[in-house]
């Protein structure tokens, strides 16, 4: 389509952003913490929390005419690529929309005030973000990167942008109390999906729990309470046998051998769903009960 | 020492990867400039200019010997090395032989200035302290010769160079080619910076310059030349005639040649600390230059085994025969970049007006969801699908310049306007549309609490006045809230639209200027030798496709192989790169 004939009709993206939600909805379910989703689709649509939240909203719009370009500016260079073809592919993998990216400022990395990713979004995910510490992350490994690419894509893809956005107007602009509080049981729980998605980034447990300890390492004075890393751990480990994995490590493999390379490791690379591999309801069931949860 | 190795290591990579994609030559300059600098420790000093500006009395005042001819008429024809050795005299180094054939002082003259071609390279030795071991002074034909050939072989000199010294006639001090031939030289050298290299400029026959105009003289070369290098040059004054014939005359000219060679010999004296830096920079200039041959390859070896033979063909018969014209095929780039951009601005702003048309009638809706919600994201996606096609369309324009100008392209055009829809596809909405004040929503919330409190106490008037007053309350602030919307939606939209298509118009601009940019350093890189590199890398991407290991290998499966092994090529290119970036010294 020639987007300068006179074809070109804005509705046409309307009704493809339209469509994206829905798929963006099938998406997650295919992994998410099943609890996490729940609380997520009572968030989005209670009239309740609407209103509390489009307080925040406002207030961060507000924001972001500080932040930029202050603090995030857009990538522009060359040296941003190699990071951006990465969340492309986690993107794929992850089935989900590329978000905008902003990259930190020198300034910004130098105060400490933000992680290697942060996942910034309205709580309809219209205009989800990703914030990224671009030298921070190209020191990484490349595994322990993909995770920490795939637990921010993770947490946009699940609505979580909304919790970080009233963190980080809370610190800032102060207030916000009450609602952080009505927002807590989400926050509780809305980083095991997160983790699922790093881990299917990673493409390893290994890889998958050094990256978690490294976000562990560098948390910021402003990001949400989250679970501990024992949970996130375990929760991870349970993750590790689940169905959605096995079948992603297989079509890895194909993909591989299509593409004519040999694979470079020695052990036999895993091929089809091995039969005692969970459903993603034991994962969340064993979770759930972990918790407490009821 | 450890970082000797380190480089030497380097300049054997790429090298070897060089030769892997047929380029020879290239393989043996890098090869060979790194061994003279680093393990014979020699400094190159060569000696630039237009014809009869003086080169070669230059050298022969600061030998202090007529060595090189000189005469009324452009004489140095070809490129000829001048440095210490155990007896002074004349030499030729074949192409092909081990070791250097005597000349007399009449053949060396006849070569040196171009009556016979040399077949090899010509070397002038002097006895004595005049020249300290480790220092080689490069004679060179005019720039502007008439004789291309020999104009283009002093530009081949110029990346191998690691004191570059340019010498200007006083009267007709910097003109427009010298201007440009001096801004190919900084590139070529890698920039004076951190480059270890220098470049020195000389205002021979100062002697015919009055007194009085000489501040004026080099007021305005100190000005053209601080616009071109950051920094500034050294300027030496110089009378090279009367400093061979009387080296004590007390003359301002003849002073100045003393401190030329003075600062040679400091040069010389520094060379530990420079070379290392000349060869990292070196590296830098030819693992670049092999790049972009690697991409020529990468995308020659996608067409089919005719179309290469053809395209080899033409690469010869245009660069081999009818040469290079620098400054004709600067002025054809810089012509074309107006082009396409102007053409591609009338498209952006077309684009721009129709969005802005269409996003102005959509917030007419009056569904608040769409407006807040879906309108930006829409907006972002269709401005990031417009970036890609334009992006396809300038890959066409510039592939087509890339053709006109070395009659073939490779990857680099893709791969930079790839990069640049790539960044726009993630700059996420610019547009921000405010949601629905909160007090809409408080109202409703309100309205309903106090409708169902009274409704539950049982006043029947108080209850239908709600049944009547909530739907009528719930109405109008609705329709208040999406009146404010819409307003201020309306205010906001054409401006953060049009940062947003500023935003994509640089994003273009930039990638066709660097791509530009990489056009004419691909140029200056491989100057004389850029049909000799293109055929070769054309030849070796066919010779690539017509090899078979077995009878009944899938010629697809070869096309794949080969391809995988240039990708390979390719990203050890940019590691090998990202080392010397990183390498301290």
């Amino acid at each position: 389509m020639d987007s300068t004939a006179s074809g070109f009709n804005l509705a046409s993206y309307v009704q493809r952003r339209q469509l994206h939600a829905y798929e963006q909805d099938m998406a997650r379910v295919g992994y998410a913490y099943g609890v996490d989703l729940r609380r997520a689709r009572w968030f989005a649509t209670s009239a309740l929390c609407q209103t509390a939240i489009r307080s925040v909203e406002l207030r961060w719009y507000e924001l972001i005419g500080e932040l930029v370009p202050d603090e995030l500016t857009f990538p522009e260079g060359p040296e941003d690529m190699p990071v951006l073809a990465e969340i492309s592919r986690i993107c794929n993998l992850l089935h989900m929309r590329a978000p905008g990216v902003r990259v930190l400022t020198d300034s910004a990395r130098a105060s400490a005030a933000w992680g290697l990713v942060t996942p910034m979004g309205s709580v309809r995910g219209s205009e989800d973000w990703l914030v990224i510490d671009v030298p921070g992350l190209s020191a990484l490994p490349a595994e322990e990167r993909a995770f920490l690419l795939g637990l921010g894509l993770g947490h946009l893809q699940c609505g979580h942008g909304p919790i970080f956005v009233t963190e980080l107007v809370s610190h800032r602009v102060g207030g916000g109390a009450l609602l952080r509080r009505l927002i807590a049981p989400w926050t509780r729980v809305c980083v095991f999906s997160a983790d699922r998605a790093g881990l299917i980034a990673a493409g390893a447990l290994e890889p998958a729990l050094m990256g978690l300890a490294t976000a562990v390492a560098q948390p910021s004075p402003w990001y949400p309470k989250v679970a501990s890393i024992d949970q996130r751990r375990l929760a991870l480990e349970d993750f590790e046998h689940a169905r959605v994995v096995a079948r992603l490590r297989t079509s890895a493999t194909l993909a591989e051998e299509r593409g004519g390379r040999r694979p470079g490791e020695d052990a036999p690379r895993p091929r089809g769903v091995p039969e005692d591999a969970w459903s993603l309801a034991r994962c969340d069931q064993r979770l759930t009960r972990r918790l407490g949860l009821p | 020492m450890q970082m000797q190795e380190s480089l030497s290591a380097t300049s054997t990579r790429l090298s070897a990867i060089a030769a892997t994609l047929g380029l020879t030559g290239l393989a043996a300059d890098i090869a060979e400039d790194t061994q003279r600098r680093l393990d014979k420790a020699a400094l190159r000093v060569v000696i630039l200019g237009e014809i009869k500006h003086g080169k070669s009395s230059l050298i022969n005042a600061l030998v202090g010997a007529k060595l090189l001819p000189t005469g009324v008429t452009p004489t140095t024809g070809a490129t000829v090395e001048v440095k210490r050795g155990d007896h002074g005299g004349f030499w030729l180094w074949g192409q092909d032989s081990d070791a250097p054939a005597a000349l007399d002082e009449e053949r060396f003259a006849r070569l040196a200035r171009g009556k016979e071609p040399a077949g090899g390279l010509l070397r002038a030795t002097v006895e004595g302290d005049v020249l300290p071991p480790g220092l080689e002074l490069v004679d060179t034909p005019g720039i502007n010769d008439i004789d291309q050939v020999r104009g283009l072989s002093s530009r081949g000199q110029l990346p191998r160079g690691d004191a570059l010294v340019f010498v200007l006639d006083a009267t007709q001090a910097l003109n427009r080619t010298e201007l440009l031939f001096l801004r190919d030289a900084v590139v070529a050298v890698g920039g004076t910076e951190d480059s270890g290299a220098t470049i020195l400029v000389v205002l021979n026959r100062i002697d015919l310059i009055s007194e009085k105009e000489r501040p004026v003289l080099r007021a305005h070369v100190d000005k053209e030349l601080a616009a071109l290098i950051p920094g500034g040059v050294e300027v030496f004054e110089t009378d090279a005639r009367l400093a061979l014939k009387d080296p004590k005359a007390d003359t301002h000219g003849v002073r100045e040649l003393a401190r030329l060679r003075a600062r040679l010999l400091e040069l010389h004296g520094q060379r530990e600390r420079l070379l290392p830096r000349r060869v990292r920079a070196s590296l830098r200039r030819y693992t670049n230059l092999v790049a972009y041959n690697a991409a020529i390859q990468a995308r020659a070896l996608t067409l089919e085994t005719q179309a290469i033979v053809l395209e080899v063909a033409d690469v010869k018969s245009t660069l081999d025969r009818a040469r290079l014209d620098f400054e004709k095929l600067r002025a054809t780039i810089r012509e074309s970049r107006e082009h396409i951009l102007r053409e591609s601005r009338e498209r952006v702003a077309a684009f721009h007006g129709q969005l802005r048309e269409q996003a102005l009638a959509q917030l007419e809706r009056d569904d608040l969801r769409f407006v807040a919600d879906l309108i930006p994201g829409a907006i972002q996606d269709s401005i990031a699908h417009f970036a890609h096609l334009e992006a396809e369309r300038l890959r066409h324009a510039l592939d087509a310049l890339s053709r006109e100008i070395i009659r073939t392209h490779g990857m680099m055009t893709r791969r930079r306007m790839q990069e640049a829809a790539v960044l726009l596809g993630y700059r996420g909405p610019d547009v921000h549309i405010l949601p629905p004040s909160v007090s809409v929503e408080v109202g409703l919330l309100t309205v309903g609490v106090i409708g169902t409190a009274i409704m539950y106490f049982g006043n029947f008037v108080a209850g239908l006045l709600i049944a009547i007053a909530g739907p009528l309350a719930t109405m109008v602030l609705r329709e208040r809230s999406v009146r404010e919307i819409r307003a201020a939606a309306t205010a906001r939209l054409p401006s953060a639209l049009e940062a947003s298509v500023e935003g994509l118009e640089r994003a273009l601009t930039r990638a066709v200027d660097q791509y530009v940019a990489t056009l004419e350093e691909h140029l200056v890189l491989a100057n004389e030798r850029i049909g000799e590199q293109l055929t070769a890398v054309l030849r070796r991407a066919e010779e690539n496709l017509s090899e078979k290991s077995g009878e009944d290998r899938d010629p697809l499966v070869t096309r794949r192989a080969r391809a995988a092994e240039l990708a390979a090529l390719e990203g050890e290119l940019q590691e090998i790169g990202r080392d010397l970036a990183a390498l301290t010294l």
